[in-house]
């Protein structure tokens, strides 16, 4: 069986490091197929349409071959097109349960000319086996706004993999948050081409890991076009053996000019025996353009820790609230009731 | 229309000036057994020795070529000759060596700084060193600095032994097997405990002949609580064909010691510069790289610190400046191997005139490098839409007891200095030459006076036109 590449790194560095891609496989296929999904998806507006497939879209920050897994094995799709000029919110739930275990959702979404729309996917449950896949293909039109929330809560026997490719054009805004709070095993690849003039794009990757648990997130902004943004973020908290490999990359070529890009991590260790990897690059071909980078890691700070006991917080409740303040960038753009099941997810497995 | 910034070549006339090759003996070009085996034999190599070389070329003939980094496809192993020795013998006084020789080193100043600010000198011409001197107050002090091949035989034979490619194995990669097979030429260089030598070491490489390779292998022991600051200089004339250079230094740096390490790289646009940098520090050690990155066709490299023992540190400090015709990828590699180690790297890049100019670290944090502190800070500044910066840095965290920090910058001479700078009375060119020597500053003043002015005359740049 010829090998795969999973979130590769746009600009390969040394071997010995283990980034230039991602350190986990893609799935069996399960004998008896994958069965249905169990996923339902709440759309109340009439301004989005289902349109055909035949959605030509660049390649994943997943790269090619989880592109090819995902689209070939999906067992949900939807098609969607937002009218002109219209805005709305669709949700869309995937359960994994004893009797669909699978969902490997295929999503197209394309974004007319001054639409406005926001996707939120959540992904609960996991029984031994459970597989979660996930590929957004989105093209945002002049002026039209996208926002993908990614909120993904399963339970450790589960595993996860996503993908999005975003295209946006004049004025175009997309969003990506991502929110890889459960699983055992966890992937995330998206990339965004701007080529529109003034486009931008946003990811917010916020992520929990314990025990074993393996995370893998790439993301990548390419800016083609004149005056065009990018913001990629992430914030984390890891605990017991987990390891994780965060790769951003800003990529500015030629023509790209006046492009602004800002990429930032934040880690929180907790534990001695976590691995992190963290590769934030930036890739420039042209010469008006203004990248920044940069990444903390480490432990909690002391003098936060002292400062919160000096008000009276105990040191455990102090490292609880240090840790959930990790992850406001992400749940702060949830709903009300989304987010407060989010919190309790975390409540429940942030250790005490 | 606004006139976009011209930045002018380098000028090169310093160092691109050929002297007629005139080799007492030189290899076949390509890599063979027998050619190998040749240079064991014209080098009288211990028997020990002519085996690594063997094992190496084994090595080298199974490791691939690195995927990662600038191609080098212009590289034809089978055209370069690895060996090529002068007609002369290692000399102790200038005077005994030839004069065409002579002359080569006195036209890049060698003789005159170590005249004026040098404890000891080594010259290599091609494969072999032509001179070397220490002088007599400092080989009072125990310390040792000769060419590495005397050092094979000599008193020092088992240390050498000892040392020698242990952390720089061949099978680190491809051109480390390619430097144990076929390495010539080099220094030996020992400071015992106690030791401060107030004043700096240097040793110059010049290559002069055309379509060779130059292997030389640098290996510096400095002892417990003592003191070194080693001086690298290399250049080459411009030829049609591919050179390589790929050397090797080796650095053992002992408990409560500190070692400097400035390198100025000008070798010629021709070159392949595939060179490999290590050092190991022992207990509150410190190694401090200081390293200038000007000329080469395409460049390979990153000096690795291996923090090995407790509270040992690591400074880089590094520019790098890249032209027509020029794809440098240079940076920094640092493992914290001991408690309470810190590594702090700098670095700036310049890329004008179609130039490539990479940054590339990889900072490792070991699972018991229990209160580790990094900081990376790398700055890029592109002076036109035909260049190329990228920066590539990983990070990879075994622990959770540690403390590290990592910031990049890439960009333009932005408008509102100039701006600012003309309101005060500046040309416009005043203005922005000023701004790229601030720029290279913090790089400059990390080098021995001398050293900052030749790196001064290297990044002269003159600007004309208005900003595009």
């Amino acid at each position: 069986m010829t090998k795969t590449i999973l979130n590769p790194l746009p600009a390969p560095t040394w071997n010995r490091l283990g980034v230039n891609q991602a350190n986990i496989s893609l799935p069996e296929i399960p004998t008896q197929g994958w069965g249905e999904s169990s996923t339902r998806v709440d759309a109340p507006i009439d301004s989005i349409q289902l349109e055909c497939p035949g959605f030509s879209a660049l390649e994943s920050g997943g790269g090619a071959d989880l592109d090819c897994f995902l689209r070939e094995n999906a067992n949900f799709h939807l098609h969607l097109a937002v009218k002109e000029g219209t805005e709305g919110m669709i949700l869309i739930q995937h359960t994994l349960e004893e009797d669909h275990p699978h969902a490997i959702a295929h999503l197209t979404l394309r974004a007319r000319p001054h639409s406005k729309i926001t996707v939120i996917e959540v992904i609960r449950g996991g029984v031994s086996g459970s597989i979660h896949g996930s590929l957004a293909e989105i093209q945002a039109g002049e002026d039209a706004e996208v926002t993908l929330i990614q909120l993904q809560m399963l339970s450790a026997a589960a595993r996860s993999w996503s993908a999005v490719s975003a295209t946006a054009g004049e004025n175009a805004q997309i969003c990506i948050y991502r929110a890889a709070l459960g699983g055992s095993s966890v992937l995330g690849g998206g990339k965004c081409l701007l080529p529109g003039t003034g486009s931008a794009f946003e990811a917010r990757t916020i992520y929990y890991g314990d025990g074993d648990t393996i995370l893998d997130f790439s993301d990548t902004a390419v800016h083609t076009g004149r005056k065009t943004r990018s913001e990629i973020h992430a914030a984390g908290v890891l605990d017991g053996n987990c390891q994780k490999t965060l790769r951003g990359t800003i990529d500015f070529r030629r023509g790209a000019v006046q492009g602004v890009g800002h990429e930032s991590e934040d880690v929180l260790l907790l534990s001695p025996d976590v691995r992190n990897r963290t590769a934030p690059l930036i890739l420039c071909g042209e010469e008006q353009v203004e990248g920044q980078h940069a990444a903390s890691i480490g432990r909690l700070d002391e003098a936060m820790l002292y400062y919160m006991a000096s008000r009276g917080i105990g040191e455990g409740e102090a490292r609880r609230l240090l840790a959930l303040a990790k992850f406001a960038p992400v749940l702060d753009a949830l709903p009300p009731d989304l987010r407060c099941e989010a919190e309790s997810y975390l409540e429940r497995r942030l250790p005490s | 229309m606004a006139e976009k910034t011209y930045v002018e070549e380098i000028s090169r006339s310093l160092y691109d000036f050929r002297d007629a090759v005139n080799a007492d003996f030189q290899t076949d070009a390509g890599l063979t057994k027998e050619i190998v085996a040749h240079i064991s034999e014209e080098k009288h190599d211990p028997d020990w020795m002519a085996e690594f070389r063997q094992k190496s070329l084994a090595i080298y003939n199974q490791l691939e070529i690195p995927r990662w980094g600038p191609s080098i496809d212009g590289l034809n192993m089978d055209n370069i000759v690895t060996y090529v020795r002068p007609k002369t013998d290692m000399k102790g006084t200038w005077e005994e060596v030839p004069e065409d020789i002579k002359n080569t080193f006195e036209r890049l100043g060698i003789p005159q700084a170590e005249r004026a600010s040098l404890a000891g000198v080594g010259a290599q011409y091609d494969s072999e060193v032509v001179y070397h001197n220490l002088q007599s107050e400092v080989a009072a002090q125990g310390v040792v600095y000769t060419d590495l091949e005397s050092a094979l035989t000599g008193p020092y034979a088992e240390m050498v032994r000892e040392h020698f490619m242990h952390l720089v194995p061949p099978t680190d990669h491809k051109f480390a097997a390619l430097h144990g097979a076929v390495w010539s030429g080099g220094s030996f260089v020992y400071v015992p405990p106690g030791v401060h030598v107030e004043i700096p070491l240097q040793s110059y490489f010049r290559l002069n002949a055309p379509g060779a390779g130059q292997f030389e292998h640098t290996l510096i022991i400095v002892d417990e609580n003592a003191y070194l600051h080693f001086i690298e200089g290399c250049s080459a004339p411009k030829y049609n064909v591919a050179n390589l250079h790929a050397g090797c230094v080796e650095i053992y740096v002992g408990k409560n010691s500190r070692v400097r390490y400035s390198t100025i790289e000008n070798w010629s646009k021709n070159m392949y510069n595939l060179n490999t940098k290590r050092a190991v520090v022992e207990e509150n050690g410190i190694i401090e790289w200081v390293s200038g990155s000007f000329g080469s066709h395409t460049s390979y490299l990153y000096p690795m610190s291996i923090l090995r023992g407790d509270h040992a540190r690591m400074e880089f400090t590094g520019i790098t400046f890249a032209g027509n015709g020029q794809e440098l990828d240079t940076g920094a590699q640092v493992i914290h191997l001991g408690k309470d180690t810190s590594s702090h790297i700098v670095t700036k890049s310049i890329a004008r005139d179609g130039g490539v100019s990479n940054f590339r670290s990889g900072v490792t944090v070991t699972k018991h490098a229990d209160n580790s502190r990094s900081s990376v800070s790398c700055e890029s500044l592109m002076l036109d839409d035909r260049s190329r910066s990228d920066t590539i840095p990983v990070m990879d965290i075994q622990t959770d007891r540690v403390d590290v920090g990592h910031e990049a910058r890439i960009g333009r001479i932005s408008e509102e200095s100039i701006f600012y700078l003309m309101s005060r009375g500046l040309s416009e060119e005043d203005a922005k030459a000023l701004i790229v020597g601030g720029f290279a500053e913090p790089i400059a003043k990390e080098l021995p006076l001398e050293y900052a002015v030749e790196m001064n005359n290297l990044i002269h740049l003159e600007m004309q036109g208005t900003v595009g």
